[in-house]
């Protein structure tokens, strides 16, 4: 009898859809390639100011999955015309998002002329 | 006939072999590629390459900017920063110019801090400013358009630090190289260090593997 029910209960849950993928950031300035929109949840950024005036990004990752995800976050900054600003702050990062858990990842621009920004999330190739 | 059947089987055997060869060439063989810095996704090694510099400095100016012990001049000008001692401890060649350039950059695009390069621990690191000032002897120049006295601004922050490297073995045969970026901004007035920060880059891989 108990083998049955927990034969029935594996095939129930044998037959349920599979967990909804996490939600995903709707902001367009916050890029993300499938690859990881399949795997991790992005939330919305928010943007602040510094007491020196300079913007400050912030986006907050959740890993649901039982595996370490390897992260390639490149921001760019954008000045008042829209160009990039050339600096370092723009280059590649690499960060591993731990397991089961949120990591917050957040940019400084590297100056005022920053007015805005667009981040790219991707996996890191290996 | 046979001279000419000959001398085709001949050909035959060539190009056979040319064919061969380059079979066995291709799958190995790396071709050269230019790499655009942005967008660099080749493979690392153990020892450091110029993404890691860029790292390293980019957490390093985030920190400093951070830092609220770092203000601007009561004038509202500029810290002005000069730099001193940065030691490699490590078994890489390493030229700390890599560092500190993009250092310097950052921290002078940022609006916070400039560098001179009229005052270094071996001298200033461009002498021409200071040889200038002889044409103050020369009646061939508009003295109006050379530097004068007291026009130069001493440096109130001086930066020193190190690049350690540590290498220890780890379980099944493997290495584990980490990389210490440390870097450190003291007043110059007071002597105290007013900020200090740490970049860690690490890598793991073969242990057959060497780091220089």
């Amino acid at each position: 009898m108990k083998q049955a029910a927990l034969l029935g209960g594996l095939a129930l849950s044998a037959c349920a859809a599979p967990p909804p993928p996490p939600a995903t950031s709707a902001d367009p300035r916050v890029i993300v390639t499938p690859p990881v929109q399949a795997a991790l949840g992005v939330s919305l950024p928010s943007v602040t100011t510094l007491p020196d005036g300079r913007l400050r990004v912030v986006v907050n990752l959740q890993n649901p999955s039982p595996a370490d995800f390897p992260l390639r976050i490149q921001t760019d900054w954008l000045d008042a015309t829209g160009r990039p600003l050339s600096t370092v702050a723009a280059r590649p990062q690499f960060r591993s998002v731990p397991r089961s858990t949120v990591t917050t990842i957040d940019a400084d621009a590297p100056s005022t002329r920053a007015r805005d920004f667009r981040m790219t999330l991707d996996i890191e190739s290996p | 006939m046979t001279a000419k059947s000959g001398s085709n089987r001949h050909h035959l055997l060539a190009l056979g072999l040319l064919a061969s060869l380059a079979a066995c060439a291709a799958p190995g063989e790396i071709t050269t590629q230019r790499i655009d810095p942005r967008n660099d996704r080749s493979p690392v090694g153990m020892a450091l390459d110029n993404r890691d510099f860029e790292q390293a400095a980019q957490a390093l100016v985030r920190s400093m900017l951070e830092s609220e012990r770092l203000p601007p001049r009561p004038d509202g000008q500029p810290r002005v920063m000069a730099i001193s001692r940065i030691t490699n401890d490590t078994t890489l060649r390493i030229n700390t110019n890599e560092l500190l350039q993009t250092i310097r950059r950052e921290l002078s695009n940022s609006g916070r801090i400039v560098t001179t390069t009229a005052v270094g621990l071996d001298g200033p690191s461009d002498p021409l400013a200071m040889k200038a000032r002889q044409l103050r002897q020369s009646a061939e120049f508009n003295q109006r358009t050379v530097a004068g006295h007291g026009q130069m601004v001493a440096p109130d922050l001086s930066l020193s630090g190190q690049i350690i490297q540590r290498t220890t073995r780890v379980d099944g045969g493997a290495q584990r190289v980490d990389y210490l970026f440390q870097l450190t901004l003291t007043n110059i007035r007071t002597g105290i260090a007013v900020w200090e920060g740490q970049e860690v880059i690490s890598r793991i891989g073969s242990g057959r593997t060497v780091t220089w």
